[in-house]
Formats: C-alpha cells, sequence, structure tokens
C-alpha cells in the first residue's frame, strides 16, 4: 500500500510526518529540524533557496525572499489583506492576470501556490530521503478558517509540487486527532491554533469507536505570530523616530532586520521578563553618520502592544463556544497548538476564559503534521478505526436581488451535506438567472467570498415572482460543492460542480507542474553532483597534502615517477568535471582517485619512509 | 430559450414565502428538514416496521421506492452484497422511518445513547469509509443516509429541536393511528366476536349446528345484523334463573350422556341455551366496556380511540339504533380530527417541498372534510407540483370550485390541472371563469395570466 505523508504547511514554518507502524512520526529535515521555515529565496545567481538557508540569507536577499507566502494564497488581488501585505513585505507582490496575486524575484513573476509548492517539494523530498521511497500522496492541512479558494490554492500548490494532494483537512482539528489518538475515552475539546499568521479555535468530541466530531470551528486568517512581530516593529520604527527623526521604514534591509529583531526579542520574553534588541549600524542619517538602534523591550511593554490581538482570538473562542451550545465547563481539555501559544500572556487568557490549565501534553510545532498523517493512513487503511467528521467554516449560499446574501447550508454544518430552498424570478419574463454561489457570513454578498457561478437558461417567460426554481447545495466528502437548480414548473434542471478558483487555471497549474518537475530533475542532479564533489575535493585535498612527502620517496624509482605522473593525470580530470559540474565524469573519476589515495597513503605510512 | 447579453445580467431570486394563508412557516426546507413521509411507523405501539398503507388514495406515482430492487444491486461496485443490500434499503426506507428508528434507538432516550448510536452509525455511512472505492450509484446514497443520520443526531441531541421533532412526529402518528382505526375496527369487531365464542365455548361446548358466523367469511354488516340480532333473542328467550358469570363459573361437569335419541337432542338444547347465554352475557359486557372507553377517550380527545371503540361496539350491537346514530357522529369527528391532522402535516411537506408527500396528506386531509374547499384546492395544487396524475387534480379542483365558486384561486388551480391534463380549451374556459368571480389581485392575475399562455402554446401544439 502507498504510504501518505502529512504535511503542516504553517505560515512561518512546515513540517512533515508519516505514520510507521501505527506509530505518527514527524520526520526531520536534511539539517536535523523537525520543522523547516516556510521561506523561499531566489539568489542572485538565480538559485532556489528552501527553508533554514533561505532565512539565513534572509537579511542580505530580503527583496528576493519570500516569507508568510500563505498570508496571500488563494487571495484577490484586491482584498484588503493582500493591500496590507504589500505595506509589509520585503518582496515585490503584483497583480496577476486573473486579479490574483503574483511574487516577482530577480527576473521572474510566480504566482503563489508556486511559492507554495517549493515549500511543499522541499517537504516531499525530506520524506523521500527519510523513506527510501517515492511519495506521492500527501494530506495537507490548511486553518479551518480557510475559504474555499483558498482550499483549492493550497490543493493546486500540492499539485505543482507533484503531489496527489488526498485530502485537505483542517489544522486544529488534524491537532485533535493527534490528541486523541489510540485515546478511548469520550471528551469534548477546544483546540487553540495560534500560528504565524492564522488563528484557529476549534470545538471536536471525541466519540466512542475512533469517531472525531467537529461541533464549531471559527478563526481569523490574518491574526498570528506576523501580527505580534508588527506590533514591536511598529514600537522600534516610532522610538527611533522619535529619537533620530529618521525613518526606517524606507529601507527594506533595516526593515528585515528589525523584523528578525522583533521576532527574537518576542520570543525570548517568553521566557524572561525583559530583553534587549540591538541592531548596530542600522542605518545612516541624512549627515551620514551611522545610527544604532539599542533598546529594551519589557514583557508588560509586549503584552500592552498585543492585548487587543489576544482579547481578539478570545472573543473568537466565546462566539464559538455558543455557536457550539457548549458552556466553558463543559469542555474537558484544552489543547494548545502553534508556536504563539508560547507566549504566557496568551496561555493566561486561554486559561482564564476556559478556567482551566490548557493541557500540555502536545508538542505544539508537530501535532498538526502528525494529525494530518494520521488522517490520511486512516483514509488509505481500511484497518484503521478513525472517521473525522469536520463541519464547513462558512455558510454556503447565493447572492439574490439587491445583492442580498441568501444562506443555504449554514456554518458548522457537518459534511457531507446537502440543502434546497426555493427561489424565484425577480423581472417579469425573465428567462434566464445567474447563480452566484457564495461563501461567508455577512448578509451582504458583497462583502463574503464569491465561489463561482453559472447560468440557469430556458425558463419560461413569465411575470416576476412565477418562475419558481429550486436551488440545492450538496458539499460532498472531498468539500467539493455543487450546485442544481431545477425549474419546480418544467423540472428543467441544470447543475454544476463548484470548483472554488484559486486564481490559476488549469493549464497555469499543468505548466508550473511542469517547471516543478523540470527543477526536480535539476535538483536532483545538482545534489548528486554536490555528494560527488564533496565526496572528491575531500580525497583530493588529502592527496595534495601528501604530494610533496611522495613525491620525494618514489622519485628515484621509474615506477614511482609514472605512478606520480598518473596521479597528476587523475586528479587533472576530476578537477575538470568539478568545473564542467559533470556528476557522471566526477563518479567516472572516483575509484581511480580513491586507489590513489590509498596508494599515497600506503607510502607515506611505509616506515623506511 | 434565447439568452442576450440583456437577459444575462438580469438578475434574480428573491426569495417568496409562499402559502403563508395555509401555515405561517418560515421556508427552511431540504434534506435538512425533519420528515416522515407517510408516518407509517409507530415505534410506541407496534414496535416494528410495516410497510406504509397507501392504499387509500396514492395515485401509483406516489408510492415509495420497493424494498428490494434486484438490477440495482447487481451494479458492480466496491461493495460486498450484504452492504449492497443495506445500503440499498436504508436508502429506500430513509423517509419513512423516524429518526429514533434511523438510530435504533427508544424514544426516551438520553442524550448519550443518542450520541452512541451515531458514533456507531456514521462510520458505516460516512463516505471516508469506502475512500476512493468505485461506489458506482451507491455513493450519493451512502451520502444521503449519512447525512440524515447526521440530521437526526443533530436533531435529537438539542432539546428544542426534538422537541419540534417530537410533536411532529406525534403529528403524524397521531393521523396514522385514526387512520388505522378507521379501517381497521371492523377486523377488531371480528376478533372480538371470535374471542366471545371461544370464551362461551368453553363455558359450553358450542352446538354441532348453531349459526356461528365464520370469521374467514365475509358477510355484509346486514347479514352480521341479523346473525347476532338472532343469537342475542336467542339468548334471552325462556332463560330465567341466575346468570352464569362467565369468569368464575367452573368449566361444567360432562353431561350425562343417554343413548335414546331425545335425551341426546335434549342434552344439546341445554348446551346451546348455556352457550348462546354465556355469549349475550359477553357481548353486552364488552359493549359496555367500548362505550364507556370511547366517552372517556372523547373526554381526552383522543378520538381516533372513540371512533374505533364505537365501530367495534356498533357492530357488536347493529340492533341498538342510539349507539349506530353516536357511532357515525363521532366518525365524522374523528375523520374531521383527521383531516386537521393531515392539513397539518400536508403545510409541513409543502414547506418541506415535498410536493409527492404533500400531495397525499392533502389528498387525505380532503376526504376527511368533503366540504372543504381550500383542503380540495391545496390537494389538487400539490399533486399538479407533485407530477401526480392530472385526472385526479382536476376532480379535486372541480370539487373545490363547486364548494367555493367564488374564490379564483380554485378556478385558477383547476386550470393548473386542465393545462397539466393537456385540456387547452378547459384551462382557458376556466381562466375567464375566475376573472369572472370577481377582480383577482396583481399575484392571482399575474398567474392566471402565465396559465393562460401555456395553455395557448398548448392549443398551438395540437
Ligand atoms: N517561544 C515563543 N514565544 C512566542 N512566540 C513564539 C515562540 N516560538 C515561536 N513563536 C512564534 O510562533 C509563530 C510560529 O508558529 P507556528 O510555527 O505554529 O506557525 P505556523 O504553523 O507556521 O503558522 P500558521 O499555523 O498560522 O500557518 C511565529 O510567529 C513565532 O514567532
Ligand atoms: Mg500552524
Amino acid at each position: 500500500m502507498e504510504r501518505v505523508i502529512g504535511i503542516d504547511l504553517g505560515t512561518t514554518n512546515s513540517c512533515v510526518a508519516i505514520v510507521e507502524e501505527s506509530v505518527p512520526t514527524v520526520i526531520p529535515n536534511r539539517g536535523g529540524y523537525k520543522t523547516t521555515p516556510s521561506m523561499v529565496a531566489i539568489t542572485e545567481a538565480g538559485k532556489r533557496l528552501v527553508g533554514h538557508i533561505a532565512k539565513r540569507q534572509a537579511i542580505t536577499n530580503a527583496e528576493n525572499t519570500v516569507h508568510a507566502a500563505k498570508r496571500l494564497i488563494g487571495r484577490k488581488w484586491s482584498s484588503p489583506q493582500v493591500k496590507n501585505a504589500i505595506l509589509t513585505a520585503a518582496y515585490k507582490i503584483v497583480e496577476g492576470p486573473h486579479g490574483d496575486v503574483r511574487i516577482h524575484l530577480r527576473d521572474k513573476t510566480y504566482s503563489v501556490p508556486e511559492i507554495s509548492a517549493m515549500v511543499l517539494q522541499e517537504m516531499k523530498l525530506f520524506a523521500e530521503d527519510y523513506l527510501s521511497e517515492p511519495i506521492s500522496k500527501a494530506v495537507i492541512t490548511v486553518p479551518a478558517y480557510f475559504n474555499d479558494n483558498q482550499r483549492q490554492a493550497t490543493k493546486d500548490a500540492g499539485q505543482i509540487a507533484g503531489l496527489d494532494v488526498i485530502r485537505i483537512i483542517n489544522e486544529p482539528t488534524a491537532a485533535a486527532l493527534a490528541y486523541g489518538y489510540g485515546k478511548t475515552e469520550e471528551k469534548t475539546i477546544a483546540v487553540f491554533d495560534l500560528g504565524g499568521g492564522t488563528f484557529d479555535i476549534s470545538v471536536l468530541e471525541i466519540g466512542s469507536g475512533g469517531v472525531f466530531r467537529v461541533i464549531a470551528t471559527a478563526g481569523d486568517t490574518f491574526l498570528g505570530g506576523e501580527d505580534f512581530d508588527a506590533r514591536i516593529i511598529d514600537w522600534l520604527v516610532q522610538g527611533f523616530k522619535d529619537q533620530y527623526g529618521v525613518d526606517l521604514r524606507q529601507d527594506r534591509m533595516a526593515l528585515q532586520r528589525l523584523k528578525d529583531a522583533a521576532e527574537k526579542a518576542k520570543c525570548e520574553l517568553s521566557s524572561q521578563n525583559e530583553t534587549e534588541v540591538n541592531l548596530p549600524f542600522i542605518i545612516s542619517s541624512s549627515r551620514n553618520e551611522a545610527l544604532h538602534l539599542q533598546r529594551t523591550i519589557s514583557r508588560t511593554t509586549l503584552e500592552g502592544l498585543c492585548e487587543d490581538l489576544v482579547e481578539r482570538c478570545i472573543d473568537i473562542c466565546k462566539q464559538t463556544l455558543e455557536d457550539a451550545r457548549l458552556e466553558r465547563d463543559e469542555i474537558d481539555d484544552v489543547v494548545l497548538v502553534g508556536g504563539m501559544t508560547r507566549m504566557p500572556k496568551v496561555q493566561e487568557s486561554v486559561q482564564d476564559f476556559f478556567g482551566r490549565p490548557p493541557n500540555k501534553g502536545v508538542h505544539p510545532d508537530e501535532v498538526v503534521a502528525l494529525g494530518a498523517a494520521i488522517q490520511g493512513a486512516a483514509l488509505i487503511d481500511d484497518s484503521k478505526q478513525m472517521i473525522l467528521l469536520d463541519v464547513t467554516p462558512h455558510a454556503l449560499g447565493i447572492m439574490t436581488y439587491g445583492s442580498n446574501f441568501e444562506e443555504l447550508i449554514p456554518q458548522n454544518t457537518t459534511v457531507p451535506t446537502s440543502r434546497s430552498k426555493i427561489f424565484t424570478t425577480s423581472r417579469d419574463n425573465q428567462t434566464a438567472v445567474k447563480i452566484l454561489v457564495m461563501q461567508g457570513e455577512s448578509q451582504n454578498a458583497a462583502e463574503n467570498e464569491l465561489l463561482g457561478e453559472f447560468i440557469l437558461t430556458g425558463l419560461r417567460r413569465a411575470p416576476k415572482g412565477q418562475v419558481e426554481i429550486e436551488v440545492t447545495f450538496e458539499i460532498n466528502s472531498d468539500g467539493i460543492v455543487s450546485v442544481s437548480a431545477r425549474d419546480l414548473e418544467t423540472g428543467q434542471q441544470q447543475s454544476i460542480q463548484v470548483t472554488a478558483s484559486s486564481g490559476l487555471t488549469k493549464e497555469e497549474v499543468g505548466q508550473m507542474m511542469e517547471a516543478a518537475k523540470e527543477y526536480l530533475v535539476d535538483r536532483r542532479a545538482s545534489d548528486a553532483f554536490e555528494g560527488a564533489r564533496q565526496e572528491a575535493e575531500k580525497l583530493i585535498t588529502e592527496i595534495e597534502r601528501m604530494f610533496p612527502q611522495v613525491e620525494h620517496i618514489v622519485a628515484a624509482s621509474d615506477f614511482g615517477r609514472d605512478a606520480i605522473s598518473k596521479a597528476r593525470t587523475i586528479l587533472d580530470r576530476v578537477r575538470q568535471a568539478i568545473g564542467k559540474k559533470d556528476a557522471a565524469a566526477v563518479k567516472e573519476q572516483m575509484e581511480s582517485l580513491a586507489r590513489t589515495h590509498r596508494m599515497f597513503k600506503g607510502v607515506v605510512a611505509r616506515p623506511n619512509g | 430559450m434565447d439568452v442576450g447579453p440583456r437577459q444575462k445580467q438580469a438578475f434574480f431570486a428573491t426569495q417568496r414565502v409562499k402559502n403563508t394563508r395555509w401555515y405561517p412557516f418560515t421556508r427552511e426546507t431540504g434534506a435538512g428538514s425533519p420528515l416522515l413521509r407517510h408516518g407509517p411507523f409507530q415505534p410506541g405501539i407496534s414496535g416494528k416496521l410495516r410497510a406504509p398503507d397507501l392504499s387509500i388514495m396514492a395515485p401509483s406515482s406516489l408510492r415509495p421506492p420497493s424494498l428490494h430492487d434486484p438490477p440495482e444491486l447487481l451494479e458492480e461496485v466496491d461493495l460486498d452484497l450484504e452492504r449492497k443490500r443495506r445500503i440499498f434499503d436504508l436508502y429506500a426506507r430513509l423517509d419513512d422511518v423516524s429518526y429514533y428508528e434511523l438510530l435504533g434507538v427508544p424514544e426516551v432516550s438520553e442524550k448519550k445513547v443518542i450520541k452512541g448510536a451515531y458514533y456507531k452509525l456514521a462510520p458505516e455511512f460516512h463516505p471516508d469509509s469506502y475512500f476512493r472505492k468505485n461506489l458506482g450509484t451507491f455513493k450519493p446514497k451512502i451520502e444521503a443516509i449519512f447525512t440524515r443520520l447526521t440530521l437526526a443526531h443533530d436533531v435529537l441531541t438539542s432539546r428544542q429541536r426534538r422537541a419540534e421533532y417530537d410533536s411532529y412526529l406525534e403529528q403524524t402518528l397521531q393521523n396514522r393511528s385514526i387512520a388505522d382505526a378507521l379501517s381497521h375496527a371492523d377486523a377488531e369487531a371480528r376478533a372480538v366476536v371470535e374471542q366471545i365464542e371461544q370464551t362461551a365455548r368453553a363455558i359450553a361446548p358450542a352446538p354441532l349446528q348453531a349459526p356461528v358466523p365464520s370469521s374467514r367469511a365475509p358477510l355484509s354488516i346486514d347479514e352480521r345484523r341479523a346473525i347476532l340480532a338472532r343469537k342475542l333473542a336467542g339468548g334471552n328467550i325462556g332463560r330465567l334463573g341466575p346468570r352464569p358469570k362467565m369468569e368464575s363459573t367452573p368449566p361444567p361437569p360432562p353431561v350425562q350422556v343417554n343413548d335414546s335419541p331425545e335425551a341426546k337432542r335434549a342434552a344439546a338444547e341445554a348446551l346451546r341455551v348455556r352457550f348462546e347465554a354465556a355469549k349475550a352475557e359477553a357481548l353486552r359486557s364488552r359493549i359496555a366496556t367500548y362505550r364507556r372507553n370511547a366517552e372517556e377517550a372523547i373526554v381526552q380527545n383522543d378520538y381516533a380511540k372513540a371512533a374505533n371503540a364505537y365501530r367495534v361496539a356498533a357492530h357488536l350491537a347493529p340492533e341498538d339504533v342510539e349507539l349506530q346514530n353516536r357511532c357515525e357522529e363521532v366518525q365524522r369527528l374523528a375523520a374531521s380530527a383527521l383531516a386537521a391532522g393531515y392539513l397539518k402535516q400536508a403545510a409541513y411537506e409543502e414547506r418541506e417541498g415535498r410536493w409527492a408527500e404533500a400531495s397525499l396528506s392533502y389528498t387525505r386531509a380532503a376526504e376527511g372534510r368533503p366540504d372543504d374547499a381550500v383542503a380540495h384546492e391545496r390537494a389538487a395544487n400539490a399533486t399538479v407540483r407533485a407530477g401526480g396524475s392530472a385526472r385526479r387534480a382536476i376532480e379535486y379542483a372541480r370539487r373545490a370550485v363547486e364548494l367555493d365558486p367564488k374564490n379564483p384561486e380554485c378556478h385558477i388551480t383547476l386550470a393548473r390541472a386542465f393545462i397539466a391534463a393537456g385540456f387547452a380549451v378547459s384551462a382557458i374556459a376556466e381562466l375567464d371563469r375566475a376573472l369572472a368571480v370577481g377582480p383577482l389581485d396583481a399575484q392571482h392575475k399575474a398567474t392566471a395570466n402565465e396559465l393562460r399562455e401555456q395553455a395557448h402554446r398548448l392549443q398551438k401544439l395540437g
């Protein structure tokens, strides 16, 4: 049976896991770390960097380093969140051909799913290295509050990365699966997930027989660690301006350094009461003298700066419990997920609200990926007794006359599900109606997300209000929405599958997939070359070190001179192969090189040498 | 069919609440609505599933799917036959079972029990349990079952929704039990007679040539009346002395058998007299009990029970004119109560957009209220909507017009039924009548015009 990996594609960090002999395990990256920064950079030489190496060079290459791409995925160019990101991001965000968002790095423009695909591809490679087998199937997590367009864009990213995304699941739900895995007692739990970019809260019931039922879920896809960092940056920038009259925001490099420093300070304040932000030579003054930023920030100051952010989380919790029709004391356990829940103020507020100390038993950075792997295994393996009953995080409906949103499937409905409602024409002799499928909670359709549209034609001519159309919405277990409309009088029926729009066309996704495949071939080749090069250079260095001594010992004999010249030839050939980046040629010479190395060592080791 | 750019921009859909003059429900519809198609099942009464009784007036198109459909079970999918059958059967019955039955829990179950049952069933019918399997036409069935299970769980675990559902359920059950009572009283009466005779036989063995009506023989009511009258009269003649008490009387000692034919005949005659006496006494006591029960039931507004009891009593005492009259009166009360119940049920179904069921319930209501124009009009309308028999729709609409000729809606509905049947000329005539009976409001005017156009198109066609 083919194995399925679970990937937590985070705003800040990503993590990959698999279930091995019933044990969910996190797969470490090549550096041995269990999480990998969700960062992508293009170097001056046009080389792609992903993860830790991308993060390390971010300050010197700020404009070509993408972080927090997840905040942009599946969003429209015109959305306020994108406007906000344009203001703060060091990299260039441009408008795509379908009103979508693209990112410009060096001389190329990338779609957001492409950038995410780079991270996913990296995670896939880690898994393949670790498991020594090709992997093609994955379960990828998204914030519970993601809408269908964002989900579809994430799916596209997986496809571009060469993955068959067998299911998209919600991050807090995944965390609950990992939490409840192997446990038998029935419980009602709340999962509080505050990560780098998003906040999610889910209330679930873990029932007998491996049933996980989500009761309610809510969140904010633009509330996370990034926003806490931004508060610190604002505070530092303002202080600097007050002190020197210089605006640090004008300098991209300074801004990137500030960002790093702010995040570092924030994390330090989780374990200490005070920390110093020290950024020497951050900028030059108008008189060209170097200016340094040096400030002490206390935990209390940070808490003051971010008070409203934490409050927003708690407000959403309150609403979610109401939606779930549960009292606080009916929650048996509160599970904290996401790096930001390490902040003491966050933990305190959660404890105050739920009236109980949160559970510390799960690893906040790893549970989500573990849960994704568990779901993958359960889907593929019939013997795994586990079923996840999840809900639609947003209401689904259609736009009606006067730009009103008419809800068909309410928020928090268990899927799969279907509902219908009867509508009627709004104009005399109207023979066609346009059905706009929307998602969201607002009564005003314009404020909701448009998922798709279709036109029901061939209605009989009649005065307005006479033609009755029954519209049926259906969400299947894969989260795919289909809508059908039926003229009640004539029985005429039309239906469509609503494919949420990721901002990319099918062809584009196909092309991007091909490009990613090519990259993978190059990448594999360069990985192979790199390995061979390192090995060869190690031997060359040692051989060269021994050369004078060996020459001295064997120069007397013809045989010796011959051997020396042969050794020179081999070294030259290897150097040439390395110069041409020819992995195969390097490998070809490896055996001769090793033989020379052995011979030299033998000569040097001779006692009379 | 032409969709020019103008129409493409045309916009639609103001939601309209229909038929508010009937029952002011909000229109929340779909699979998410509690629904019992025929309410045939009475967990509290019989405790086992019965096939819905549609014999009364359902056109064939309204019959539910049969429980087994071998051709569909032959479909090649990744499911074993057992599983296929289970899915198929449950799917076919989905509208016929209550939420309690669906989950397999008693109606008094606590929330915990309901949840437990749901958690046990959900994995079996959740599509994820068949991930990437070829399920063919079973996939939508599985999803429909799952959706219904979830609905059952959601409704029954919410206090308020459960209360609402319980009262709907009660309404359908009540309708059902009244209907049952009205149709099964004859059988019960026969059973009672049979039982009485058995008891009497225990007291005195039945005479060989006694005119006992066979419970198998379908006798007319007059025949039965005559027989009973004969029996009762016979039982009273020449009877003196204390009447034997049925329950307390010990079995009679064996009759001394004398060999002479006269002695034999006398012995047989004595037996017959005792038999008839015991039977008459039993009948009297039963009739009294049924009457008492019936009157008590009326006090409690349980017309079904009352009607049932009176029907039995009336069968047992066909000569009692006063009893017969009272019985007929109570029958009418019960029929009217049933019709009111059906009206409620129908309005609920209409609101849910379940036209087939609404049609059935409205037609039943109309049967129970033969003088109710509105019930007839609605029955006709729902039947057309359900794609049911146009002829039947015309019958109902005609009756509605007869009952309330001044109501334009009745004429319009009749016209609609005519169109459904393809009678353009009659439809146009009827629409003229609608106009003639008085000024139409905007809504009716629009409908009438639309129907007229349809009729004209029909005329052109053929
Ligand atoms: N000790 C700490 N104290 C405070 N914040 C921390 C700490 N450690 C990590 N963080 C913050 O947690 C955030 C990252 O959390 P996490 O890795 O869970 O996010 P993510 O999964 O990438 O994002 P998301 O789930 O929102 O897509 C960052 O903003 C980081 O600064
Ligand atoms: Mg996360």
